[in-house]
């Protein structure tokens, strides 16, 4: 069972850091100004998503993890 | 204004009612044992713990700072600090979720009682609670500072501000002091919500005023587009700053004693789950808010300056709402003040009940005698900390803007303590010592600048932290079972 956990815990890993990765803001540092809906400018709703996956990946990470109410053995 | 000073006291009067009436009703749950004091007896379910970690988190800066920082900067800001804060949620479950089993296995309730106990050292223990008091209290002088400062520009100076600080403090005293975390974190409800409602009212009534939302962005994109840019207004942001603060956030807000103790209060890890993933959503939106209305200031006040930039949302709301509406909302933003200070005080009075009176001095202490030590060093913080604000020292200034980069130092220790089975106390006591050592250096400019590599200090310093502490436990192994 331990042995299954490792990868999928790598997997969510790698996940949650591309996701810290891309909120750098890299790819449009240098961008030009486009604004949106309401006049804000896009960069407002690329960290709206950001912020939507990031709770995406909660759940489905924390899936299957809160059942264990049970602090364990010492 | 007479009369819109009658409203204002009207406000805080009903708002202490309230307050009052949850401490009551709190106080009829209460048993007289430090769990129960400091912790809720760890009973807080998701509805309260998500309000309480958020309430406690967002001090009067969600209010104030924002907008000023949104003036200042730009809508760039809302990136880093909104993301920055939702990312903060994968600490809360790398830090919460073993320090909530290690809390329900042992019992414990500080910090510093969890690190000290888990890796057998008492140096060690003493050295986390240090760090963690000393970059607190000032933080916690603040408090005071910013409500006393609201109360009296509100009410044109009839209530001076150190009267205002000090009824506010008295006023803190007297919940925490009867109901411990039961009614800080029941208040915290109410502290929580009016955040909600009263900013998110603020923003459509500001943007209501300026003839809609778009029409007042696109004004403001002509008069600084530099606002709407990646790097914000005069390039503010470079791309090592940016990380540095995405980390920082990540880093330092679950070592705030007053966040971490609530990875304690949970009923069951669902609560804690629960919370961490509703958390991303209150910055994703509610973040917005203020810093558009900062924003949105350039076109009625386009040349503020210095600590006038603070002020950006009081005048906002001066010139686009009713009194009752500005007198409302920063009613709200005192309430941010006290569901932070309250929480500092509780944390602090229990560490230093539990580390230093119980386990320093009578390790025969009963749980009354606890709980007795533990409300009397509530109000004597809370003294300390009206002290601090009498005259704030700009030492005291100084240290609070640090407290983020000085907690983050314990970060590593927590984290190796929590999930490492080799690590050593010496090593750990070397990465602290080193990291605060290094942030003094950085601080006081005997560590020059550039030595940061274009990062804020955080990033070096914590390199270098967790580089110690790791080669320090691996040249001497320790094996020891996780107490999870």
């Amino acid at each position: 069972m331990k042995h299954r956990q490792q990868p999928r815990n790598l997997t969510w890993s790698i996940l949650f850091a591309l996701l810290f990765l891309l909120s750098q803001d890299f790819l449009f540092w240098n961008g030009e100004i486009h604004t949106g809906p309401w006049g804000f400018p896009l960069r407002v709703f690329y960290f709206l998503l950001l912020q939507g996956l990031l709770v995406a990946l909660l759940v489905g990470f924390l899936a299957g993890r809160s059942g264990n109410d049970d602090p364990g053995p010492d | 204004m007479l009369a819109g000073n009658n409203f204002f006291y009207l406000m805080i009067g009903a708002y202490a009612l309230l307050t009052l009436v949850i401490s009551g009703y709190s106080l009829r749950k209460e048993k007289n044992t430090p769990e129960d004091y400091f912790l809720a007896g760890r009973r807080v379910g998701t509805f309260v713990l998500f309000f309480t970690l958020i309430a406690t988190n967002f001090s009067a800066f969600f209010f104030l700072g924002f907008a000023g920082a949104g003036y200042r900067i730009g809508y760039s800001y809302y990136g880093t600090m909104a993301f920055g804060t939702a990312f903060v949620a994968v600490a809360f479950y790398l830090v919460g979720s073993r320090v909530w089993k290690a809390g329900q296995r042992h019992g414990y309730i500080t910090p510093p009682e969890l690190i000290g106990k888990t890796l057998n050292s008492r140096s060690l223990e003493l050295l986390y609670l240090g760090v963690m008091v000393v970059f607190t209290l000032p933080y916690l002088a603040l408090q005071p500072i910013g409500a006393g400062y609201i109360i009296s520009n509100l009410t044109n100076g009839d209530i001076p501000y150190f009267v205002a600080a000090s009824l506010v403090t008295g006023f803190i005293v007297l919940y925490v002091y009867l109901g411990g975390m039961r009614t800080v974190a029941w208040t915290d409800v109410l502290q929580g919500i009016m955040m909600f409602t009263l900013i998110s009212a603020a923003l459509f009534m500001v943007a209501g005023g300026l003839g809609g939302l778009e029409q007042a962005n696109a004004r403001v994109l002509e008069l600084e587009p530099g606002l709407f840019t990646a790097r914000g207004l005069h390039d503010y942001y470079t791309p090592g700053k940016w990380f540095s603060y995405s980390l920082l956030w990540f880093l330092s807000v679950p070592m705030f004693p007053h966040i971490f103790m609530r990875f304690f209060i949970p009923n069951s890890t669902a609560a804690l789950h629960r919370t961490i993933t509703l958390y991303p959503l209150v910055t994703a939106i509610l973040f917005l808010f203020p810093i558009t209305i900062g924003v949105l200031g350039h076109i009625d006040f386009p040349a503020l300056e210095g600590k006038q930039v603070d002020q950006v949302l009081p005048m906002m709301l001066a010139a686009y709402t009713p009194y009752w509406f500005e007198a409302l909302v920063m009613v709200g933003a005192l309430a941010a003040f006290m569901s932070t200070m309250d929480s500092q005080l509780l944390a602090l009075s229990s560490m230093l009940t539990r580390d230093v009176y119980q386990r320093g001095f009578r390790p025969t202490a009963s749980h009354r005698a606890q709980v007795l030590t533990g409300r009397i060093l509530v109000a004597v913080l809370a003294l300390i900390g009206l002290a601090l604000a009498w005259k704030p020292p700009a030492t005291i200034l100084e240290i609070a803007t640090h407290a983020f980069t000085g907690l983050a130092v314990l970060f590593p220790t927590t984290i190796a303590t929590l999930y490492w089975s080799s690590t050593r106390p010496g090593a750990c006591m070397a990465s602290i010592l080193v990291g605060e050592a290094l942030l003094l250096g950085y601080a006081t400019d005997v560590i020059p600048t550039t030595w940061s590599f274009g990062f804020l200090p955080v990033v070096p310093i914590l390199a270098v932290s967790t580089l110690i502490l790791v080669i320090g436990s691996i040249r001497r192994p320790l094996r020891r079972k996780i107490r999870e």
